[in-house]
């Protein structure tokens, strides 16, 4: 009797395809992703960071950027082909439904995907423009119909850019970032759909402070999410004057390629990877001239 | 693009097909799998430098693969829903495959699903499984066990003996007493 696993090994090989691009077709779509973003004329300073480093993102103050938001490309058309996975429903139980995964979703979304299914929704907090950020029974997990789904909502205002859009971004692996703010966390990250908010990242301005202060040194710099996740976030606040981050090496080497985010006020962000730690934070004016340099504390 | 020895085409060609199986079978739709791929392999090449160095660049495109395919089913399933529109029924499985496995895996929540196919489908180490979905290697090995366990139940079979996980004092020993035995 051949086993499960062997079944399944077998399983994946037998799978029809679609035909795929070829190599050529793949590389030209990523230059095409690199050049709209120096296109945009931004400076951006990536960064890889461990878990213990900071790092920093820079944009040029002003432009109205936003790159790889966490949403879906609204022009993309919808698939026409289903999906072939469970659809709601758990075979041969009439009344027991899949809870669907609602995390990163705002309320009215979540409750629209939740009580389509016959499923209730409790929210422990916060309004229906807010934000899924936890959920209880888990995505996947049985219900029976007419039972609660609870969900945690971060109770976060967000900022938004000169354009008035939401500041938000999307990390290398794909996970969504947005930055939020509220009494009780101040200006923090929170990173979507797993994670738990300004609670889980910590804030990155103190209720009460003022984003717009020069900052310096550590407390300018930071990153979200300190695993060893394959990105992760960081972020910085520039001093006074200076438009531009670049992140140096001791040796001279300088990271600036990378990914750039919608920027407000004075906060900027981009998504980082786990490995280089730059030593040095060298922030420029417009006219590349420096402005000043802080150590990348760790 | 040859830094560190991988050169991106070659690397590409070799592993784009088992992707794309992985991730049909974890329950995109082709057209979905397809666009997955060429995302996350767009991406890993447009920052090939860091991708090529990664311990495993292939990892970090799955991740990138699921995350597209989640983003895209969750915007489906609430556009269908505002819309007022039946689900679509689902896909009827190819022919040449296992219908009754692909039924029974189709039926595992989404967790167990996810690892179980990047296991043994996508081949990936346990430790490689829980860094793509960015869940502990316990949480991974539990949702295999379970995974395992209801595929086993679902067709009537047996699980080929996997090994025990390490003994761990923090937590109560689990012993499969209850893993189904083949009629």
């Amino acid at each position: 009797m051949t086993s499960i696993e062997d079944r399944l090994r077998h399983l994946g090989a037998t799978v029809a395809t679609p035909p795929l691009p070829g190599p050529a077709n793949v590389m030209r779509r990523g230059r095409q992703r690199r050049h709209r973003r120096r296109a945009l004329g931004l400076a951006a300073a990536a960064v890889v960071a461990t878990g213990s480093g900071a790092a920093v993102y820079s944009l040029r103050q002003g432009d109205p950027v936003s790159v790889r938001t966490a949403e879906p490309d609204p022009t993309q058309p919808e698939p026409e082909a289903p999906a072939t996975g469970p659809r709601g429903t758990v075979e041969g139980e009439p009344n027991l439904r899949v809870v669907p995964d609602v995390v990163g979703l705002t309320v009215a979304d979540a409750r629209t995907a939740i009580e389509s299914l016959g499923l209730a929704v409790s929210a422990r907090s916060g309004s229906d423009a807010g934000e899924v950020v936890g959920q209880d029974p888990a995505a996947g997990e049985a219900l029976h119909v007419g039972r609660s789904v609870t969900l945690d909502v971060a109770d976060l205002d967000r900022p938004r850019n000169a354009d008035g859009a939401v500041i938000r971004g999307q990390l290398l692996d794909g996970r969504g970032w947005t930055v939020g703010s509220s009494a009780a966390h101040g200006l923090c990250v929170t990173l979507g759909p797993s994670d738990l908010g300004c609670d889980d990242i910590g804030p990155v301005i103190p209720p009460g402070a003022d984003p717009a202060t020069p900052r310096k040194g550590a407390d300018a710099t930071g990153y979200a999410h300190p695993t060893t996740e394959a990105s992760a976030l960081a972020y910085a606040f520039l001093p006074a004057g200076a438009e531009t981050v670049e992140l140096v090496h001791d040796d001279g080497r300088t990271v600036t390629d990378g990914l750039v985010v919608e920027p407000t006020e004075r906060f900027w962000a981009m998504p980082i990877e786990p490995g280089d730690n730059p030593e040095t934070a060298v922030y420029r004016d417009a006219a590349g001239g420096e402005v000043a340099r802080f150590p990348i504390d760790g | 693009m040859k830094p560190g020895g991988i050169d991106f085409s070659t690397w590409y060609a070799d592993e784009r097909e088992t992707v794309v199986r992985s991730l049909l079978v974890i329950g995109g739709d082709p057209e979905g799998a397809r666009d997955a791929v060429a995302e996350a392999f767009g991406r890993a090449y447009e920052r090939w430098g860091r991708v090529a160095k990664m311990a495993s660049p292939t990892g970090w495109v799955y991740r990138v693969a699921l995350n597209e395919i989640r983003r895209r089913e969750r915007r489906r399933r609430i556009e269908s829903r505002l819309l007022r529109r039946r689900p679509a029924p689902p896909a009827v499985p190819p022919p040449e495959v296992d219908p009754d496995l692909w039924a029974a895996v189709a039926a595992l929540p989404p967790r167990e699903r996810e690892v179980v196919v990047l296991r043994y489908v996508a081949d990936l180490r346990e430790r490689e499984v829980a860094a793509v979905l960015g869940i502990s290697e316990g949480a991974a090995s539990a949702a295999l066990v379970s995974a395992r366990r209801r595929l086993a139940n679902a067709l009537g079979t047996v699980t080929a003996d996997p090994p025990p996980p390490p003994p761990d004092p923090a937590t109560t020993a689990t012993t499969d007493t209850e893993e189904a035995s083949a009629p």
